[in-house]
């Protein structure tokens, strides 16, 4: 019987995976700039708020505020944690995609893959 | 917002800054202007020349992705002006040409006194929340205060169409006055159309008048 429950799209992966990579240092300048490094997306801060409150407000994430500090002229962090349904959630969809992917040989040109 | 470099006291694009406190919903402004000034910080220290206007783009894309989310009242109530200035400037185009409703005489009889006397009946204070509560909808205002600021919009917009009518009841005085009958078939229609123009400037404004107070009178209501 098919599930009814929604997979989560790539950028959404992208995110709760960079929130994971990152543990307790989650926030949003640290994802940007992971995401920037690791899969050369340079992803503006509002379109990552937007998604991160998107995610917050499925469930798939929790957030506290932390300290103020002065290189940030004063204004506190607010870190991103995964909850178990987000969890569950990336599992999901990764699944789905390795069962997609079972029995397909693509050629890999070396060049296309320099994440 | 004020950032330290070392000895230095530095501070990102005041304009950018700006938009961004008024675009984003409250609980957001501060994490994330928080990231911007870090990311700047950095980006100063490494590529000065490019840090302004990578602060700048961000503000302004940050700014525009949340705009539908917390400025969605306001780009409707834009529209509704636009809306309501298109039909205005249309029907004008259509019962003739536009030079015809433009009369610098009738305009001093309506704006001025009705801006002083609105003026004369609200604080300085009532009358920025009256400017604040249209365009900025995360501002923490009272409902006494959201009632006296719309009482603003309602004097001005009721003082614009009592000048009107005073304008009327001048020019028909003036026209009845000077009337004779020789020259009654071609004085008499374009001196009463001049002094119907104060009355459609008072209409237009009261109009505008509307809007706003219709505006403020949902926020009053809301929940």
């Amino acid at each position: 019987m098919p599930s009814k429950e929604k997979f989560l799209g790539e950028f959404e992966q992208f995110i709760l995976l960079s929130i994971l990579k990152l543990n307790d240092n989650a926030y949003g300048s640290a994802i940007r700039q992971l995401l920037s490094e690791t899969i050369k997306r340079d992803v503006t801060i509002g379109a990552l708020y937007t998604t991160l409150e998107r995610l917050e407000k499925k469930g798939l994430l929790t957030s506290k505020m932390g300290k103020a500090t002065p290189e940030r002229g004063g204004r506190a962090k607010k870190y991103f944690m995964l909850t178990a349904k987000g969890q569950d959630a990336l599992v999901r969809s990764k699944q789905a995609l390795t069962a997609m992917w079972q029995g397909i040989s693509l050629m890999i040109n070396p060049k296309a893959v320099n994440v | 917002m004020k950032l330290s470099m070392g000895s230095e006291q530095i501070c990102p694009p005041k304009l950018a800054e700006k938009f961004v406190k008024w675009s984003v919903p409250n609980e957001l402004e501060e994490p994330l202007l928080g990231d911007l000034a870090e990311e700047y910080l950095e980006l100063l220290s490494t590529h000065p020349q490019k840090a302004n206007f990578w602060y700048t783009r961000q503000a302004l894309y940050t700014g525009l992705q949340f705009l539908t989310q917390t400025k969605s009242e306001l780009i409707m109530f834009i529209f509704g002006i636009l809306v309501f200035f298109g039909v205005v400037v249309l029907s004008m185009w259509g019962a003739g040409s536009i030079g015809i409703f433009s009369n610098i005489p009738s305009l001093l009889i309506v704006i001025p006194p009705a801006v002083l006397i609105t003026m004369a009946a609200s604080t300085k204070q009532t009358r920025k929340d009256a400017i604040q509560l249209l365009f900025n909808e995360q501002i923490p205002v009272e409902k006494v205060n959201m009632l006296q600021a719309k009482q603003v919009y309602t004097t001005l917009g009721n003082m614009s169409m009592l000048m009107g009518w005073i304008g009327i009841v001048i020019g028909a005085i003036g026209m009845s006055n000077n009337i004779t009958v020789e020259g009654f078939s071609h004085v008499f229609g374009p001196s009463l159309a001049v002094c119907l123009l104060t009355l459609y400037y008072g209409l237009v404004i009261k109009g505008l008048c509307y809007a706003a107070e219709a505006k403020i009178q949902a926020k009053i209501l809301a929940p």
